[in-house]
């Protein structure tokens, strides 16, 4: 999970430089790839999801109903962004056989949303800082001990 | 004079700092935040021609696409340096929102 998200971190900052980091192709590519990355961040995550709504109908604190904001808003954004980047798509869309449209509208949602995702995705790791933390101190402790398991044997 | 004492003695603020702390960071890099996201979208739209740049106004949405392409071509090369770059500013914002939301969920939530 820590390994999927610090990837998706990763592919989140090319997809948010498309021109001079990716270039537009690997960004449309990128772009697709993340879709499998957000369903499986979903799945993994999916214990999660069923508890905090529970709260929510139950004894919601703030704390839950923020996330829960910050999360539908994050999940909106990012389907927001992914339709509108495969209709205004040059390479990926084309090859897939899907329709794309020349309107600039479309333009202008897909930056948009793309500006609102720094945000949320910045709040997303704010709310679940304790989290990241923790899972990077499991991790990289988790690589001790096997290197000190190593050196034992 | 024991500490306790010492802090008994000192008036209380009338404002608490962890108020004016919250409210600089508000006032000052939440609005700020906005502009530079604004400005950065700005950026983007006139890269790739969206017709908001009177200079770059497109006739019709082919034009548009047409005027993007020869733009996207006209480029300047991906360097290292260019990658770095574009790489720190969303990383950067990320990272202000990030801190900036830190501070107000340790406070309020």
């Amino acid at each position: 999970m820590a390994i999927l998200d610090t990837l998706m971190l990763a592919a989140f900052l090319a997809l948010s430089a498309p021109g001079g980091a990716t270039g537009f192709v690997v960004h449309e590519w990128i772009g697709v790839a993340f879709i499998g990355a957000i369903v499986l961040h979903l799945i993994l995550s999916w214990r999660w999801v069923p508890p905090a709504f529970r709260r929510l109908r139950h004894r919601p604190d703030s704390r839950t109903r923020v996330n829960m904001v910050l999360n539908v808003a994050l999940f909106t954004s990012m389907t927001v962004a992914t339709i509108s980047g495969f209709i205004i798509s040059d390479y990926a869309s084309p090859a897939l056989g899907l329709p794309t449209s020349d309107e600039p509208r479309w333009r202008n949602v897909h930056n948009m949303t793309a500006s609102f995702l720094l945000a949320v995705v910045g709040l997303h790791i704010a709310l679940n800082w304790t989290w990241i933390v923790s899972a990077t101190k499991r991790y990289v402790g988790g690589r001790r001990r096997i290197s000190r398991g190593e050196v034992a044997s | 004079m024991t500490v306790s004492r010492m802090e008994a003695r000192r008036p209380r603020p009338l404002i608490p700092f962890r108020v004016l702390e919250i409210a600089l960071v508000v006032l000052v890099l939440f609005p700020f935040s906005i502009f530079a996201i604004r400005s950065r979208e700005q950026v983007l739209s006139r890269r790739i021609g969206d017709g908001r740049s009177a200079a770059i106004q497109p006739v019709n949405a082919a034009d548009a696409r047409a005027r993007l392409k020869a733009q996207r071509a006209q480029r300047r090369p991906r360097t290292a340096g260019v990658v770095i770059v574009e790489l720190i500013v969303p990383l950067f914002w990320i990272g202000v929102f990030a801190v900036v939301g830190r501070r107000i969920f340790a406070l309020r939530l």
